[in-house]
């Protein structure tokens, strides 16, 4: 079998992407019924479904802490969903590491305090996966947590970014990720700060600035994404809550509703 | 409505065993909530299906996906002491998105319980793992040598009631959906001046490819023909085991029980049926005049091939039941499965005619 080449003479990748090309973004909210809050992401042929249980009771009483809420996340690698080796047990060292991953990168975006002695669940379903997992699994979470009605500080989007020659590739398939070097980052769209950087490869210093300052935008541009998905569920919800007063737009009948629930203006 | 309260249970018992008796949905006590099945949500699975079972907020969704492995017929000889000619292992994993107040511990036990449930009612159908003896096992490379081993992974996504009969709707599905890639034979054939020794390994010599119509004993190895499409399904599909619940009150029955109906009838019976295709298209139970595709029956039958056959059963819950209902039961859980298995069959064959007509 021929080698897959990672970006062609004119620069298009293997799945005929340009470099600075991001993959279909498909976003579905409050999917699962019994979930408080619920999102459906997929980048390309990455998809996960996250689940957030709370702001609740937590289950055992030594996990709760008395002026803020818990996080707990917890993740499923089904075997058929496509990445390396069979299904990975809960305590499997690859799995740890990935929810806690997940769990420090949202800790102190969370606004905990506002939910003492509670505990909040989030739960990553991969369904499949195609490269970029850990960059899925973080957009879906705040999507999610969002969908539940959790108090955040702002968005968290996450994006990967790798190196090829000299070129710098974003959102990642399996190929790409096994191949090159690659980080993956997680910023605030509204503060432009960043909250989570993960590299396991070597990289050229001089290549990282680019590479990281390429990041933060692509991270904003998957902000505008989520910022649209947020605004269709908020605008169903409006209508069939028949606070639309049918003169107004979607938009501005949400910004109402969001600084009802004393938000700011996202 | 993860836990309700005893007045409660008997208000919903008394409901479902009075002379018109009420479901909180207003459904009959034999009718199922809406169930969508379909095919092919994993693509880099060898056959996937999901069911789901419900709408709203009161739905059941379970996903399966299968994955075939070659295993070395010998070694597994060694390790499990059975010789086999083809492996199937299920695996259901209960998560804590579909089980929010569980425990892991319970979460365990669930799976477990679900696992060992899904692979009883399924490893004693004949044409998936038949006996030893014979070696027409659909999931055989080379018979002694190397076969398939077929993992079957369930995910449950949400739970509303009924989790075993949506699990088996998918399992079915991701059956149906299962291809097994082609294989070809291959023989390795030594100088002509040295007498053919097996153990010698692989030198100069030339392989050669046979059309697989030589004896088994010099075939040693395989090749994946390289094919457009992914492989052949299973023979037979459309006998594939169904799975109805009967939920147990003391003078009735009922199917597809919701959460809080499940809580107020604990006890209740699984039943795995599998129908040949000619049953299901007539009513009546008929003679089998045609050539028939599964191994021949034993002889007292063959005037009367059953048509139906039971592949398990399974009684859950606290509650005990009389022997004497247990022949009602079945032939009650034999006529409801009878339907679903039907309604399954053309819905599964509708969506494949349509998948090959887009192609």
């Amino acid at each position: 079998m021929s080698r897959q080449e990672i970006l062609s003479a004119h620069n298009y990748r293997s799945d005929g992407r340009r470099p600075k090309e991001l993959r279909d973004l498909v976003i579905s909210l409050g999917s699962h019924p019994h979930a408080t809050g619920s999102a459906y992401l997929s980048h390309g042929l990455t998809s996960v479904l996250v689940t957030v249980h709370g702001p609740r009771e937590a289950k055992s009483r030594s996990n709760t802490q008395h002026d803020r809420a818990v996080l707990s996340v917890g993740v499923d690698l089904p075997a058929f969903s496509g990445g390396t080796g069979g299904r990975r047990g809960k305590s499997d060292k690859r799995t740890l590491e990935f929810t806690s991953t997940v769990k420090s990168t949202f800790e102190p975006i969370i606004q905990t305090h506002l939910y003492p002695r509670s505990q909040i669940d989030i739960f990553i379903q991969v369904i499949q996966q195609d490269g970029a997992l850990l960059q899925a699994a973080i957009n879906a979470t705040t999507l999610a947590l969002i969908d539940a009605g959790v108090a955040m500080s702002d968005y968290v989007c996450a994006i990967t970014c790798a190196l090829h020659d000299t070129i710098s590739l974003l959102d990642l398939t399996n190929l790409e990720e096994n191949d090159l070097p690659n980080l993956t980052a997680a910023v605030l769209p509204r503060s432009s700060k960043i909250t989570l950087l993960t590299l396991e490869t070597r990289i050229h210093l001089d290549r990282f600035e680019e590479m990281f300052k390429l990041a933060g935008e692509a991270g904003k541009v998957i902000h505008g994404e989520m910022l649209n998905a947020v605004h269709t569920r908020t605008d169903a919800l409006v209508k069939s809550m028949g606070a639309d007063s049918g003169a107004q737009s979607g938009r501005s009948a949400d910004k109402q509703v969001m600084i009802d629930a004393d938000m700011d203006d996202i | 409505m993860f836990s309700i309260s005893k007045s409660e249970q008997s208000y919903i018992a008394t409901s479902l065993s009075s002379e018109k008796p009420l479901r909180a949905d207003g459904r009959d006590l034999l009718e199922y909530r809406p169930i969508h099945v379909e095919c092919g949500v994993a693509p880099l699975a060898n056959g996937s299906g999901r069911a789901i079972v419900g709408v709203g907020d009161d739905t059941t969704e379970v996903l399966v996906a299968g994955k075939l492995e070659v295993e070395d017929t010998e070694e597994e000889l060694q390790e499990s002491g059975e010789a086999t000619n083809g492996r199937l292992t299920c695996y259901v994993s209960c998560t804590s998105a579909a089980y929010p107040y569980h425990t892991n511990n319970q979460l365990e036990d669930l799976s477990s319980d679900l696992s060992s449930t899904l692979f009883q009612l399924l490893s004693s159908s004949a044409f998936l793992l038949p006996d030893t003896a014979s070696n027409n096992s659909q999931l055989s490379i080379i018979p002694q040598r190397k076969h398939w081993h077929l993992t079957l992974e369930a995910v449950i996504i949400c739970d509303s009631g009924n989790v075993v009969d949506a699990l088996f709707i998918a399992a079915r599905a991701a059956l149906w959906d299962l291809r097994i890639p082609k294989t070809r034979s291959l023989e390795y054939r030594g100088p002509q001046t040295q007498t053919m020794d097996i153990d010698q390994g692989p030198g100069h010599d030339a392989f050669k490819t046979v059309a697989g119509k030589k004896e088994s004993t010099h075939v040693i190895d395989f090749e994946l023909e390289d094919n457009w499409d992914d492989g052949v399904p299973l023979e037979d599909r459309e006998a594939l085991p169904v799975c109805v619940t009967l939920n147990l009150l003391p003078s009735k029955h009922f199917l597809d029980a919701s959460l809080q109906e499940e809580r107020s009838a604990p006890l209740k019976l699984h039943l795995a049926f599998s129908f040949t295709s000619s049953a299901l298209s007539s009513s009546k139970a008929q003679e089998m005049t045609g050539p028939m595709t599964r191994p021949p029956p034993p002889p007292d039958s063959i005037r009367n091939p059953p048509n139906a056959v039971l592949q398990g059963m399974r009684l859950s819950g606290s509650g005990d039941l009389p022997i004497g209902y247990i022949r009602s039961l079945l032939k009650d859980g034999e006529s409801y499965a009878r339907s679903l298995a039907y309604a399954l069959n053309s819905k599964l064959r509708e969506d494949d005619r349509k998948r090959a007509s887009e192609l």
